[in-house]
């Protein structure tokens, strides 16, 4: 029965697999504003909330580390390899649509770039001689 | 029932599984059900904790005008009789609900024609509509149903809908790289959004 009971209350979560506590952050139950940091550990990545001198957790990779500090509501400080600040994000349970239209123009400008240059790779194949003097 | 909002016209339920193997077609409903004009609704949006899930499925029924039900998840078994319950409300609220929820349209999805006979039979006479488990299929009779129950003329054709699902989707990895997020870890409110800015910018 208490299996049962388990399925049920993962039943709408199973598709993305979100984390419980995120879940928990959507529906008010996690209310907390807190700083978490994304800092460089050894070889490794972690997550540290702030004013804490102890690592909460840590992970082989960046982008696991970045997924598990989003798990809690506040504000999300990313740093960069050498420790410096990289990037601030509030984790305020929804995206914004602001934040996401940034986002699209963005990877639309990567792809309209890339489509550019592989134009470019197809010319090069044709004349040689023309490519290494634009790389030049 | 609670009281029906303004929106009641362009909202559709979607009733349907959760699980990894479905995922693919509940994304392409939801796609279908925006670039058509509508809003999707489903128990997966954010609500109040506090409240008893059954009550918030009772609550957006209640609010929707259209309500899109998938029957086809009968196996493991036993099967999950989530989806035929939640359909039966919805019929429940068409019948006995207010004038405006009297008005309710639904579309009931199966993998293959006439399969729920051999477990749903008091639903016969209803359209049933198979998918195959192709989210193409899907796209086109969700689209379709919409266009015909809305009577609009402005939703676009369903291959036009499937490329630019198929566009969305393929972009999707890069998008929610650009804002930090894992794909999997998208919630269904950020889904949404991230539909409708998207087809903002992508629409000519």
């Amino acid at each position: 029965l208490s299996d049962l009971a388990n399925k049920d209350e993962c039943y709408f979560d199973e598709c993305y697999n979100i984390p419980r506590s995120r879940i928990g952050s959507f529906e008010g139950i996690k209310m907390s504003k807190k700083s978490y940091h994304v800092v460089p550990y050894s070889d490794r990545w972690a997550v540290r909330q702030e004013g804490s001198t102890r690592i909460s957790s840590v992970f082989s990779t960046k982008r696991e580390a970045i997924d598990a500090a989003r798990s809690h509501a506040g504000d999300l400080i990313i740093h960069g390899p050498t420790g410096q600040i990289f990037q601030k994000i509030t984790v305020s349970g929804e995206l914004s649509p602001d934040l996401i239209r940034k986002a699209v123009r963005t990877v639309s400008g990567k792809r309209s770039m890339t489509g550019r240059s592989l134009k470019k790779g197809v010319a090069t194949k044709k004349s040689p001689h023309k490519a290494k003097s634009s790389v030049n | 029932m609670p009281k029906s909002p303004d929106d009641f016209k362009i909202n559709v339920f979607i009733n349907c599984p959760f699980d990894t193997e479905y995922k693919p077609l509940f994304e392409a409903i939801v796609f279908t059900v925006q670039i058509a004009g509508f809003r999707p609704r489903c128990a997966r949006e954010a609500s109040n904790a506090g409240q008893v899930r059954i009550d918030k499925i009772l609550e957006i029924i209640s609010e929707c005008k259209y309500g899109i039900h998938d029957i086809s998840r009968t196996e493991p078994l036993p099967p999950r009789f989530n989806m035929p319950l939640e359909l039966g409300l919805d019929l429940g609220c068409k019948r006995f609900g207010t004038a405006r929820q009297r008005s309710k349209r639904l579309l009931v999805l199966d993998r293959t024609p006439n399969r729920y006979v051999k477990f749903i039979s008091d639903i016969r006479g209803q359209d049933i509509e198979p998918h195959n488990g192709r989210p193409k299929q899907i796209v086109r009779r969700v689209r379709d149903w919409l266009s015909v129950e809305s009577r609009s003329a402005t939703i676009p054709g369903g291959s036009y809908i499937y490329d630019k699902y198929r566009s969305f989707r393929r972009g999707l990895p890069d998008l929610c790289d650009e804002l930090n997020y894992n794909v999997d870890e998208l919630t269904f409110p950020d889904f949404c959004n991230t539909i409708r800015v998207w087809l903002e910018e992508n629409t000519v």
